[in-house]
Parts: structure tokens; C-alpha cells; sequence
């Protein structure tokens, strides 16, 4: 059994509007391993940020979390329920940055324009550790080196609107290591950036999760991103993981309906010229009404009224992973099977 | 930087010049030429001195082609400090004006610093507790503000004073140190004067100004730099200090660029209700007695000034902020 | 994380009206507009004030209890009076105001008025007062609210010191006052939009020239500008002139934020697609600016452009206050306030701010109604 870092389980986040409660996440479930790389991905809007978000307290109004858990495993074996802290508590600011590390999706917006790099990656060492001024500009100077920043002693005292994007990003990933953390939330990382650089900064995420030993969380909307870093995926749909599993039995035997539309409207190599890609019917439900039941029933080419429009299941043991899906219910199962014998056939 | 201050300068210099020319413009707009208008006052009250007029002429070349009129009008000016002849008070246009051009700047700045100190906090307040009641208070003062021109402020103002205490609310001293000189007395005195007009110029720009700081941090409270901040660890306060208010100042202080024209306006206005010894009860005195020469001095040096406060607005900017000075 | 926050605001605005689909495929956008814009309860109430200003600005003849330039000696400085409803004592329906018998003081000989209830001055509905030419085309007596014999006293907001009507004065100015804004902005809306476009549509060196222009302008203090301006206006001149030119004036200045906001839009909007895809169809220049460009954001130009008018009002009534902006006879409200100058005046006479509050009204309501605008003018966000 690998060890586990992060445990989310049953996680909602609501958002109050005059015209009701968007349900963010709802109910997620989500288990994360030490030294390991989980890729969440999804479309968006379905929630995917919303969790990274919820998890360090870092919630835009009037968003909350409206129920749950988040359980943080430290390495002395105590667990903290991150949900039940104070987003301004002392203790949520000491995992903030010391244990849990985020870096974002807009690396050009996502640095103070005013403020040297420099400043801002050691304010994150002064600010966890008991150091002198002196001691964390080494510190910074030497972590700038350790993710290719050329020249870094010169670069210390630039501002980010000098950088390029990648650069920027790297930036951001030092500043993240900064303290030693043992997960690293990523935003959608290499989405704002070119795709030589996207291959550098996904390359030295890995590198440094190796030196650093510390798990990853990404976040990504991109198949070809999860085939290259994850170890584990997690397929979110409508603010729920429907999908949960290593990464090659995903890739290879997806189990979840939503999970196998996915990958079949990915282009691929192999594909045969003016094939075209299938894409999946309908459109992402209004987070104001999503259907009752499973919230992918309405899109789902494997529906079956009686139980997928009356509840959705948990996630099931499907084999190779888990899925929330009736399918793998063994006391819906049989309804399935002779349309799984035609597919056979 | 040295380059932006050099281009800003080199900028202010083109600017000053094109201000001149709309300063001579307006001088020269009365129909007639003012020695023509001098003769027909002199000759209503019956002492022509026609030497007089001739060697006013030849000073102004008013025979001679418009522009070498500017010329000798600016050059005048830069060169020697001679701003003109003041007809209406019968002496050189600089015996008369940096009196109140000096109380003009001592009322303008006090204003501005005031406008400042008071908007920037509750600015801060109002966009850190957005919709709170506070904030709503704040954001219902401040229309009103906007609303009430600073002229009718004054009346109320004097009008209240008069009516429920009794005392004269106009002017800059107490009758016993208007002639006094300076002395201790005196200055408290005058400081216990001077806050009644620096409410009225700078209560509507107060309020425009907490509007900007409010709608300046809540742009700012919205960038992804924020939610960096506060992943680090760091508590509220400290972040929103170091962050959103540091960056919300910027536009905050490029805002001396017009609210000091503004203000300078609203003076002149001002101080006309309030009867204050600035540029306005005499400006508007000579626009309307059409002594033009003084009328151009003060129009020509408050817009200086306004372009002076515009060039360290600008320079304040770019020391402020990186992007402008490094780019 | 931002396209789900849009969606969410987005579908109630769609289902809000009638809550079918249909609704959301064929709202317009000024259909979502509109619905939003009456959403914001404080804009509407707003928008109500300033039709009911245009409306006395329209039938200010009517409105006006008398003529606001009829002057009597015999009622200088009146206080306002109260209208009461019933004879004294009595519940017989006979609407009036009181008159006023004179006192003199013994010691400063100053003539004081006290209000006398046994002089009754009876007052009616449309009743015919003083003659009247209704915009100029026709002769007519017919006020809505005046004193039934037109020599009678009736000062509902006190009188000044000519003795005349403050509340036909005042309503009468609303005219001048209330179309001098518009006036004035139509011209700045003309300059700022030709300038402004311009400038953001090509680019370059005409842009930079402009802007320069721009920067020029407002860095002139406004007030002296204006003053030396308006001084050089001879005072012979007739008061239509004099009214044309100041509102020139003004707007020789309130063009230049209209034109910044339009260049800023017409920058913007050239870059998009369906800009690009006419002028590679070979859309005429002139054709794109005024078939794609100018109907996309005139929605927020006629939020700023009501934000533009009450910076109007109030200069046109700070310069009018000053005496340099519109002279007598013509009635605005600065030229009103001009008669509160003085504070002995105001100390004997408060009654003559009351211009003042239809100028914080008219600014307010303005200011109110541009922001409700502005917001509606994004419907989709």
C-alpha cells in the first residue's frame, strides 16, 4: 500500500448567486500518494481549479467549502482536516507554501509586476523559516540556478515583466520549492505557454519531483500532459471524480462512459486519414440544473434510465480502476451486459 | 530613468510653449487691441497721456506682425520676469501676482495632501470590505460629493457658520491679524482658517478620489498575483499591504496629474465665495476688466504649475513602478 | 474557474424574464440590456428624475406660477409661503397662501414681512396669469398652479431681491440649465467621435498627434481657461449667442474623454475577427467604422456620455456663478446662485440656495443613471 499524502473525500464547494447555488464540487473524492504524480483532468468548468482551490483555502468569494474532508498526512503521522481550518488560521498559513505548494496557470500574472523576483521567492523563505535576509537570497539565488534560470545572481533583482513565459514558470516552481514542500499543486502550468517550453517546464517538474521527493498534483485539461508526468489520474466531470486509476489502465482500459468519450475525441496518430473524431453529444449541463442522478446521464451513450437517472453510484471497484459508474454495480451489472455482448461482438 | 526623466522633460518644455501661445491667444481675444480700450478708459475719465500710450505701444510692438508681439511678450517674460502692465492697477503685472500665486500653491497642495490622506484609507476600507455598510457609507458621501459644486459647499458652509455660530467664515485671518505681521499668532490663526477652504476645494475630488482607490484595489484584489500571495503563507495584512495597495497606489499617484488642475480650478472658484487672497478674486477682476496682461500672467502660471504637478506625478510614477522606468 | 463564474451569470440574465429557452436565443443585446440596466433600482429611479427635469425644461412656461422676470418692488426678499389647504378654521376647500403685512423696524428702519392670515390669497389650478409666448410660437395665460389674481403674492420658494417668483426662476432655469447639457455633450459626442475614431481607427501619427492634442487640453487648469474665454465673449452680444458660445466652450474641453473611451473601444474592436473579416471582404474604410465599429460600442458611449453631461451642468453653473458665463436675462441656475453670492444676502435670504439643490439633483440623478448604463452596457458580463 503506498503512502498516502492527501485524502479528499467527499468535498463540496458552493458558490451562492442571486439565482442560486452553483454546486462547484460536488462530492469529490480524491486520494493522493507521497513521491507520486496525479493528474486531474477535465473540461472546464468542472471543477478541477475549484478543488485546488478548496484545498489550500484559497476560495474566491462567495465561494466555500460546504462539506467534507481534506486530510493532510504529515510525515509524523498526524492528520490535519484542512477543510475544518480557519482559511487565516496560523496553522493553514504554515501548510500554505511549508507543506503545500501552488504554482498557477498565468505565469504573467501571477507575480507582483512591482516587485523583484527575487523578493518575492525568498519572502516565501522568510517568511516559513527562521533565516536571515542573507541566508535566503543564497537560498533563492541557488534554487533559481537548480531550475535553469540562467545567471541567476544577475536575475535576482529583475522584475517578471523581463522574463519570457517559460521562464516566468520556472520562476514560480522555484519559489514553490522554496520551503520543502511535500505537494506541489499545479494549475494548469504549461497551458499560457509555447510547446517547446511546455516540454522544459513538465521535464523539470519531474526532474524536481524526483530530487525533492514530493508529490505532484496537476492540473490539466490536456491527455498528452497526463501520458507524459502522471503516475495516477483522476477524471473529474461536473465537480465529481468519476474516474480514478493508474495511468496506463486509464489510458488503456478506460472504464467510466465520459472518461472513454474523452480519449476518443483525442486526435491520434494511428487515426485513419479523413476519419473523423468522434466528439461527445450535447452540451456540459448548466451548473444551475444539472440533471438529477448522474450528472453525465444526459450526455452518455451508455444510459440506462432506471438507476442512472435516479442516483449516482459511489466509486466502484471497476478492475483497473474505479469509476462512478452503475455498470460496475454488481447489482445493476446484468443491464449492461447484453449490450456489452454486442460491442464484443 | 534618467532617459524617461529627460523625455518627460523634453515633453514638458513643448508643452509649456504650446500653453504660451494659448495664454497670448486669450490675451489678444478682447476685439480691439487693449491700448485702444486703455485710450477710450483714459479718455472717459478725461487724462489722456498720449506719450504714454505711444511708448506702451512700442513696448508691446503692437504695430508689428502678431507673432513678433508673442515674442516680445514671452521673451519679456523668460528673460527679464516683466509679465506686462496692469492697467487696472497702473503697475508692473509682477508686483502684483506671486502673492496670491503663493497662497494659491500653499491652498492647492494643503488640498491635495488632504485629499489624499483622507481617500486613501477609506478607499483601502471601501474595496477590502466591499458592500459592508461602512463601504455603502462611504460610497453615498462620496456622490454627494461629487455632486454639490464646491462654490454652493462654500455658501452652506458660511451660511451655517453665520447663522448657528455667529462668526464670519470668508477669508484667511481674523480681522485683528489681516494687516499683522507674521508672528506665531498669526500662522495659528491662519491655520485655523485654512481648513474651512480646504474642505470646500477638496471635498469633491476626495470623493473621486476614493472612488478610484476603491475600484484601483478591487481591480487589483482580483489578480492571480493575490491568490500567489496568499499561497504563500503570508497573513492577510501583510499581503494586502505589500501587494494589492502597493500596486493600486500607482494609479492612485498618477492622479496629481489632473487633480491638480483641478484643484487649482476649483481654488479660483472657491475663493472667490470665500473671498481668499489667491489668483481667483483678482483673476476673475481682470478677465472682467479686461486687464489682459494680468489676466495672461495667471493664466500662463497656473497652467505651469498644473504641468509641473503632471511632470512629478509622472516621475513619482515611474520611480513608483518598474515597467515605466525600465521600459 | 472563469468560464464556469460567466456561465453562472449569464444564465440567470437569459432565464430571467420568461424562463423559456426561446428567451435566450432571440434576447438582443439591447433586449439583455435593458433588463439589466432595470435591475439596478437606483439607475431607473434615476432615469425617472432626469425625465422629470426634461419635462419641466419642456413646459417650463406652463409649469411656472408666473413670469420668473416680473419684478415688484413691494415684495422684496418673501420667505416661502405655505399653501394651506382649507379656510381658516373651517373645512370648506379653498386652496391659499397667506400675504404679508410690512413691519419696520424703530431702531434700523429695516422692513421685516410677517406673514398676515387674515389677508388670503387664493390659488388654483390652471388658472390665467401673466402672458406668456409657449416656445416661442403662441400667446397663452394658462399656468398649472398660481395665485388667481395674477398681482397677488404667490411665492412658494420666497422671492429675490426684485421680487421675483425664486420657484418660476427656478423652473425656467431648469430649461437652460438641462439643455445646456445636452447641447454641450451632442458637440463633444460629434468631436470626440470623429477625433477619438480617428485617432484609435488608423493609428500612427495622426493618433499620437491627437493625443497629444488630448494631453494638452487637460492639462490646462479649466476653470481659468474657461474664464479667460467666456471674458472675451462682448457683453453686447444677445443672450442665444452668448449661450451657443459658452456651451462651445465647455465642450471645447469635454470632448477629450470621449475621445480617449472611443479610441480605446475602436482600438480594440479593429483587432477582432469580424472587423478583419470586412476588410478582407474589401469593406469600404468608412463603411467598417460606421457598419461594424460605431455599433458595437454604442452602448458605452451612451453611458459615458451621460456621465459627461452633469460635468457640463456644473461648469456651465460654476462659470455663470462667477458672472462670466450666461448673463441676465437669460435665467439658469448659476445665474440664479449669482444672486447668493453675497452672505449677508444667503443670511437674509436662504431661500435662494434653492437652485443649488436642483443642481445637486440634476448631477446626482446624472451620475446615477451613467452607472447604471455602464454596467448594463456589458450585458454579458
Amino acid at each position: 500500500m503506498p503512502d498516502v499524502l492527501l485524502e479528499v473525500r467527499n468535498l463540496s464547494v458552493h458558490f451562492p448567486t442571486r439565482s442560486g447555488v452553483v454546486k462547484a464540487v460536488d462530492g469529490l473524492d480524491l486520494t493522493l500518494y507521497r513521491n507520486k504524480t496525479m493528474c486531474v483532468v477535465g473540461e472546464s468548468g468542472s471543477g478541477k481549479s475549484m478543488t485546488a482551490s478548496a484545498i489550500l483555502q484559497l476560495l474566491k468569494k462567495p465561494g466555500r467549502i460546504a462539506g467534507g474532508e481534506i486530510l493532510f498526512h504529515h510525515k509524523n503521522g498526524r492528520v490535519v482536516d484542512l477543510a475544518k481550518l480557519k482559511a487565516n488560521s496560523e496553522e493553514m498559513r504554515q501548510i500554505r507554501g511549508g507543506h503545500i505548494a501552488m504554482i498557477f496557470q498565468e505565469p504573467m500574472t501571477s507575480m507582483s509586476p512591482v516587485h523583484t523576483i527575487g523578493d518575492q521567492v525568498s519572502e516565501m523563505i522568510l517568511l516559513h523559516e527562521k533565516v536571515s535576509k542573507a541566508e535566503a537570497k543564497a537560498r533563492t539565488i541557488r534554487l533559481f540556478g537548480r531550475v535553469g534560470i540562467p545567471d541567476p545572481e544577475a536575475r535576482y533583482d529583475i522584475y517578471p515583466f523581463m522574463l519570457s513565459g517559460g521562464m516566468r514558470q520556472r520562476v514560480m516552481i522555484a519559489m514553490a520549492l522554496s520551503c520543502n514542500p511535500e505537494l506541489l499543486i499545479a494549475d494548469e502550468p504549461t497551458t499560457a505557454l509555447d510547446v517547446t517550453m511546455q516540454a522544459n517546464v513538465l521535464g523539470l517538474m519531474q526532474e524536481v519531483q524526483k530530487e525533492f521527493g514530493i508529490s505532484i498534483m496537476l492540473i490539466t485539461h490536456d491527455f498528452g500532459v497526463v501520458a507524459e508526468v502522471a503516475d495516477d489520474v483522476s477524471v473529474m466531470y461536473l465537480g465529481r471524480t468519476v474516474e480514478q486509476g493508474e495511468v496506463h489502465d486509464i489510458f488503456r482500459a478506460p472504464k467510466h462512459p465520459y472518461t472513454r468519450a474523452l480519449l476518443n475525441s483525442i486526435p491520434k496518430l494511428d487515426a485513419i486519414p479523413g476519419h473523423r473524431l468522434t466528439q461527445i453529444e450535447g452540451m456540459v449541463p448548466s451548473p444551475f440544473n444539472r440533471p438529477s442522478g448522474c450528472p453525465f446521464q444526459s450526455r452518455c451513450p451508455d444510459r440506462i434510465a432506471d438507476p442512472c437517472a435516479r442516483e449516482c453510484p459511489e466509486l466502484l471497484d471497476a478492475g483497473t480502476s474505479r469509476a462512478r459508474c452503475y455498470q460496475y454495480d454488481p447489482a445493476y451489472a446484468a443491464l449492461w451486459q447484453p449490450a456489452l455482448a454486442e460491442v464484443a461482438k | 530613468m534618467l532617459m524617461f526623466v529627460l523625455r518627460r522633460l523634453l515633453s514638458f518644455a513643448v508643452m509649456m510653449v504650446l500653453i504660451s501661445i494659448a495664454a497670448f491667444a486669450i490675451i489678444q481675444l478682447p476685439p480691439g487691441d487693449f491700448i485702444t480700450t486703455l485710450a477710450a478708459g483714459l479718455e472717459r475719465s478725461g487724462d489722456v497721456d498720449t506719450a504714454q500710450l505711444e511708448f506702451l505701444r512700442q513696448r508691446f510692438g503692437l504695430d508689428q506682425p502678431i507673432w513678433v508681439q508673442y515674442w516680445r511678450w514671452i521673451s519679456a517674460i523668460v528673460f527679464h520676469g516683466d509679465f506686462g502692465y496692469s492697467f487696472m492697477w497702473k503697475k508692473p503685472v509682477a508686483d502684483l501676482i506671486w502673492d496670491q500665486l503663493g497662497f494659491t500653491l500653499i491652498i492647492s497642495i494643503a488640498t491635495l495632501l488632504f485629499s489624499w490622506v483622507i481617500s486613501f484609507p477609506i478607499g483601502v476600507y471601501s474595496a477590502v470590505r466591499q458592500y459592508s455598510w461602512g463601504d455603502f457609507l462611504f460610497t453615498f458621501i462620496g456622490f454627494i460629493g461629487l455632486a454639490v459644486p464646491n462654490f454652493l459647499l462654500a455658501l452652506i458652509l458660511m451660511y451655517v457658520g453665520f447663522q448657528y455660530f455667529g462668526q464670519s467664515v470668508g477669508g484667511l485671518y481674523s480681522p485683528e491679524f489681516q494687516d499683522a505681521a507674521w508672528s506665531w499668532g498669526k500662522f495659528m490663526d491662519l491655520l485655523a482658517h485654512l481648513w474651512i477652504p480646504i474642505i470646500v476645494i477638496g471635498a469633491s475630488k476626495t470623493a473621486e478620489l476614493i472612488r478610484i482607490m476603491r475600484a484601483n484595489l478591487l481591480d487589483e484584489l482580483n489578480k492571480p498575483y493575490v491568490t500567489t500571495a496568499r499561497a504563500k503563507g503570508m497573513t492577510e495584512v501583510r499581503m494586502l499591504v505589500k501587494y494589492p495597495i502597493r500596486l493600486a497606489l500607482n494609479p492612485f499617484v498618477s492622479t496629481v496629474g489632473w487633480v491638480l488642475p483641478s484643484l487649482i480650478s476649483g481654488a479660483v472658484i472657491a475663493s472667490v465665495v470665500l473671498n481668499l487672497p489667491t489668483v481667483g478674486p483678482i483673476l476673475l477682476n481682470s478677465l472682467q476688466s479686461q486687464d489682459m496682461y494680468l489676466a495672461g500672467a495667471f493664466i500662463l502660471l497656473l497652467s505651469l504649475l498644473t504641468l509641473i504637478g503632471t511632470l512629478v506625478s509622472d516621475i513619482l510614477l515611474a520611480w513608483l513602478d518598474p515597467r515605466i522606468r525600465l521600459e | 474557474m472563469s468560464t464556469l463564474a460567466s456561465s453562472a451569470t449569464a444564465a440567470p440574465i437569459a432565464v430571467s424574464p420568461t424562463s423559456s429557452d426561446d428567451s435566450f436565443e432571440v434576447a438582443s443585446q439591447w433586449q439583455l440590456m435593458w433588463w439589466k440596466f432595470t435591475r439596478h433600482k437606483i439607475a431607473v429611479a434615476a432615469g425617472v428624475v432626469i425625465l422629470l427635469l426634461y419635462f419641466i425644461a419642456i413646459f417650463s412656461e406652463i409649469l411656472a406660477p408666473t413670469d420668473p422676470n416680473k419684478n415688484a418692488a413691494a415684495f422684496k426678499y418673501i420667505p416661502p409661503q405655505g399653501i394651506h389647504l382649507f379656510e381658516d378654521g373651517t373645512w370648506n376647500f379653498s386652496p391659499h397662501v397667506h400675504g404679508f403685512s410690512f413691519k419696520t423696524d424703530p431702531r434700523s428702519f429695516r422692513r421685516t414681512y410677517v406673514e398676515d392670515p387674515a389677508k388670503i390669497v387664493p390659488i388654483g389650478l390652471f388658472v390665467a396669469g401673466e402672458k406668456y409666448k409657449m416656445w416661442g410660437l403662441f400667446t397663452w395665460d394658462v399656468h398649472l398652479l398660481a395665485a388667481v389674481n395674477k398681482r397677488d403674492p404667490f411665492f412658494l420658494l420666497g422671492s429675490d431681491r426684485l421680487g421675483r417668483d425664486n420657484l418660476s426662476r427656478i423652473i425656467h432655469g431648469t430649461r437652460v440649465s438641462m439643455s445646456i447639457g445636452l447641447v454641450g455633450v451632442s458637440i463633444s459626442l460629434v468631436l470626440g467621435l470623429i477625433l477619438g475614431g480617428i485617432s484609435g481607427y488608423y493609428g500612427g501619427r495622426i493618433d499620437s498627434a491627437i493625443q497629444r492634442l488630448v494631453e494638452f487640453l487637460r492639462s490646462m487648469p479649466t476653470i481659468p481657461l474657461w474664464m479667460g474665454l467666456a471674458a472675451a465673449i462682448p457683453l453686447e452680444w444677445p443672450p442665444l449667442y452668448v449661450y451657443l458660445i459658452i456651451t462651445a466652450l465647455l465642450s471645447l474641453i469635454g470632448w477629450t474623454s470621449l475621445a480617449r473611451e472611443v479610441r480605446g473601444k475602436v482600438m480594440a474592436l479593429k483587432g477582432e475577427d469580424f472587423v478583419i473579416a470586412a476588410r478582407l471582404d474589401g469593406v469600404k474604410e468608412r463603411k467598417i467604422i460606421t457598419r461594424q465599429i460605431l455599433p458595437a460600442f454604442a452602448s458605452h458611449i451612451i453611458a459615458v456620455t451621460t456621465l459627461a453631461i452633469p460635468e457640463m451642468i456644473l461648469a456651465e453653473t460654476a462659470l455663470s456663478f462667477l458672472g462670466i458665463g450666461l448673463q441676465p436675462p437669460v435665467v439658469s441656475w448659476g445665474v440664479l446662485l449669482r444672486e447668493a453670492q453675497n452672505i449677508n444676502t444667503v443670511a437674509t435670504a436662504p431661500w435662494l440656495l434653492w437652485p443649488g439643490l436642483f443642481v445637486v439633483i440634476a448631477v446626482l440623478a446624472f451620475n446615477f443613471l451613467g452607472d447604471g448604463l455602464r454596467d448594463a452596457a456589458d450585458p454579458y458580463s
